[in-house]
């Protein structure tokens, strides 16, 4: 996928990082707001209702005692409309048209008959009476009903009177409608403020991090084979992106270094065909044009020679790239790596000592281990070569085999001049050859690829003769 | 001996047919597996040599082929894979013997050789006993002498010697020598063998016009009587 797709907005991660902490945020916002909602219109309620049970209460007692009095009903209407007016007032600029009536609340009382003593309240009062008119309306509990003309619902309180009658007294319930409405308002736009707020806020961050991995995935299109060296920059801080951006670099630059590897060798090996290549077509060339049959024969030997060498080049580097590609099948057997050793030196001693070399084998007896004895012989046969070639007359080397805790150690040291320091940190390199050495470079390669095969590992030592040491540390049985 | 080839690499062809018909054998080259299968299937051959990389049918296919129909003609598989596996494979599958690309013409024809001698009647009870002209070997005794001088050498040396005199006349190529008698399948990169065939020619051919062991340069040893 391409940058360009990836810009689809749907589909960034950006807006799934954003969109779900918003929701999330939205929905937990609007929960609690509609929970304070809830408990506010609860506690307008019933503090109406509170006004409307003391207040009744009240207005019934005054009727019981000085409705039957001279003058009783005159005094009546005067406690009511006083109630009345400071309920009015208490509600002072609960909007609707119906506010610009002088009253909102009312005061009935009935005789026993149900017919209205009474009234005050609103001009208007038959749709009231008629709506009051219902005998089965409890006394002293709450209850709402409509008036037509009203928009709003109305809120009461009967009390019935022992010598029958009743009084009503009840308010619009607009105010309670209208703090409701207020609030719902105010609550739906905070709730839009925050989800605006939180969704922008957590937009901005996830881009503000995913931007990072966009500058990483910026930088992983620029890479190809010709532009290895392009690094991503690593963001400040220790956070997770700087992280990924540390781990990446650290791939390219493994990456780079076999590049660069694959590209020494290559190099190596194609100068290294080159010159037995020249030798062996001159040398042929040579046979052709050559008239006496002897001079002839030689040449061609010489040639044959230089084929042998030339193979034995491309089988060690195809045997190096199996070992080290995991290729390799191992075919484990058990044996004695001290009566291996043994007979590799046997083998070898005639060379070893036309050389003007000596070799000492130190070996514990029985070192067992389980491993596959023809490549280790090829090792053993590398480490012999290699002193057979680069030593000079009269040093001395030494072969030791002992066991220690972890497995089998095989080091092979001499008094010699030691490898150069320019071999000393990747001698077990490909190609990893000193300035006057004529060999491959690749039989310490080959060496280590097998150890490292055998799930042990070869290493350059400090010898105590003087010159060069190599050690080879092998697990008693093969892992791979 | 007649000898059916499969091989598609038409210079491969053309060298091993050159190379054979000097060894004395008749060679019917083939370049591919179609052309190769009536051929074998009418049994005229004494032994196949089979390419594995073939186009069309697989060398390892034509093998099968064969063994299928009940031809149990020896089988020495050319191959330029050279992994263990498929050398297995290929031995597995109904192949007698593999040699890979490249090869030794030497390698080739002692191969052959035993091929042959393996499918043909059985050998006489092994001698005890090898002479090459003045050069006596008591295999019981593990003892050599030249003329009336006992050799003496060591135990890989007598069996060096020996692979030398069974294959009189015929020359061993190094990698031969590594195998049969230092059971070494690698080329090392020291000149060891010739080091040890020169301290065994020093003591065979000491003090004597009549050399056996002969170097033929490029190609290997021969030991052969004067």
């Amino acid at each position: 996928m391409s940058l360009k797709n990836r810009r689809n907005l749907w589909h960034t991660a950006t807006w799934r990082l954003g969109l779900l902490p918003s929701v999330v945020f939205a929905a937990g916002t609007g929960l609690s707001l509609l929970l304070a909602f809830t408990l506010v219109n609860s506690m307008v309620r019933s503090r109406t209702e509170t006004w409307l049970r003391g207040e009744s209460a009240l207005l019934a007692e005054l009727v019981e005692d000085s409705l039957d009095q001279p003058g009783g009903l005159a005094f009546i209407r005067t406690q009511a409309s006083h109630a009345l007016t400071e309920i009015d007032e208490e509600k002072l600029g609960t909007g609707g048209d119906e506010a610009a009536a002088d009253t909102t609340a009312f005061f009935l009382l009935t005789d026993a008959g149900g017919g209205e003593k009474l009234w005050i309240g609103p001009a208007g009062k038959g749709p009231f009476l008629r709506a009051l008119d219902r005998p089965e309306i409890r006394s002293g509990a709450p209850f709402v009903f409509r008036v037509s003309g009203w928009s709003n619902r109305f809120r009461a309180i009967r009390h019935l009177l022992p010598g029958g009658g009743s009084v009503t007294l009840g308010v619009w319930d607009l105010e309670a409608m209208a703090l409701n409405r207020r609030l719902a308002w105010l609550f739906v736009w905070t709730w839009l403020g925050l989800f605006i707020l939180g969704s922008t806020m957590s937009w901005l961050l996830a881009r503000s991090i995913l931007r990072g991995v966009e500058r990483i995935a910026v930088a992983a299109e620029s890479i190809d084979s010709q532009q290895l060296d392009v690094r991503v920059p690593v963001p400040r801080g220790r956070n997770e992106i700087a992280f990924l951006a540390m781990t990446f670099n650290r791939m390219l630059d493994r990456i780079e270094a076999s590049v660069h590897q694959i590209r020494v060798m290559t190099d190596a090996l194609a100068h290294d065909l080159r010159s037995p290549v020249t030798a062996i077509r001159g040398h042929l060339e040579l046979a052709a044009t050559q008239p006496d049959s002897h001079s002839r024969k030689e040449a061609v030997a010489v040639a044959l020679d230089g084929l042998d060498k030339l193979l034995r080049i491309l089988d060690t580097n195809l045997d190096i790239a199996e070992a080290e590609g995991g290729a390799l099948r191992l075919n484990l057997q058990d044996l004695d790596l001290s009566i291996l050793a043994g007979e590799m030196i046997s083998f070898y001693m005639p060379v070893i000592e036309e050389k003007g070399l000596s070799l000492f084998l130190v070996q514990a007896p029985a070192v067992r281990l389980r491993a596959d004895a023809d490549l280790l012989r090829r090792a053993l046969a590398n480490l012999l070569d290699n002193a057979v070639r680069h030593l000079p007359a009269g040093c001395r080397v030494e072969v030791q085999v002992k066991q220690t805790p972890g497995g089998i150690l095989l080091t092979i040291s001499d008094d010699g001049p030691g490898f150069p320091d320019s071999l000393q940190d990747h001698a077990f390199d490909r190609f990893a050859r000193g300035q006057s050495s004529e060999g491959s470079g690749l039989g310490l390669a080959l060496v280590r690829a097998v150890i490292r095969a055998h799930g042990g590992e070869a290493t350059l030592g400090r010898s105590v003769l003087g010159g060069a040491m190599i050690c080879l540390d092998l697990p008693r049985a093969a892992t791979a | 001996m007649r000898i059916l080839l499969v091989e598609d690499d038409p210079a491969i062809r053309d060298f091993l047919r050159r190379a054979l018909t000097e060894e004395g054998y008749t060679l019917t080259p083939c370049g591919t597996a179609e052309e190769a299968l009536p051929l074998a299937l009418a049994q005229e051959h004494d032994i196949f040599i089979v390419d594995l990389n073939l186009a069309g049918m697989d060398g390892l296919d034509f093998i099968q082929r064969c063994r299928g129909q009940g031809i149990t003609t020896p089988v020495l598989i050319l191959s330029a894979r050279r992994s263990v596996d498929e050398r297995v494979q290929g031995l597995e599958e109904g192949g007698d013997d593999y040699l890979t690309k490249p090869f030794a013409l030497a390698e080739l024809l002692a191969r052959l050789r035993s091929l042959l001698r393996r499918a043909g009647p059985p050998e006489q009870e092994a001698s005890t006993r090898i002479v090459v002209a003045d050069l006596e070997m008591d295999l019981l005794r593990r003892e050599a002498r030249r003329g009336d001088r006992i050799l003496d050498l060591t135990s890989r040396e007598f069996a060096l010697l020996e692979y030398l005199c069974r294959n009189r006349n015929r020359v061993i190529s190094r990698t031969m020598i590594l195998d049969q008698v230092w059971d070494i399948r690698f080329d090392p990169a020291t000149n060891v063998v010739d080091v040890h065939i020169h301290r065994l020619r020093t003591k065979v051919d000491k003090d004597t016009e009549r050399k056996l062991i002969h170097t033929m340069r490029g190609a290997g040893y021969v030991l052969k009587e004067p």
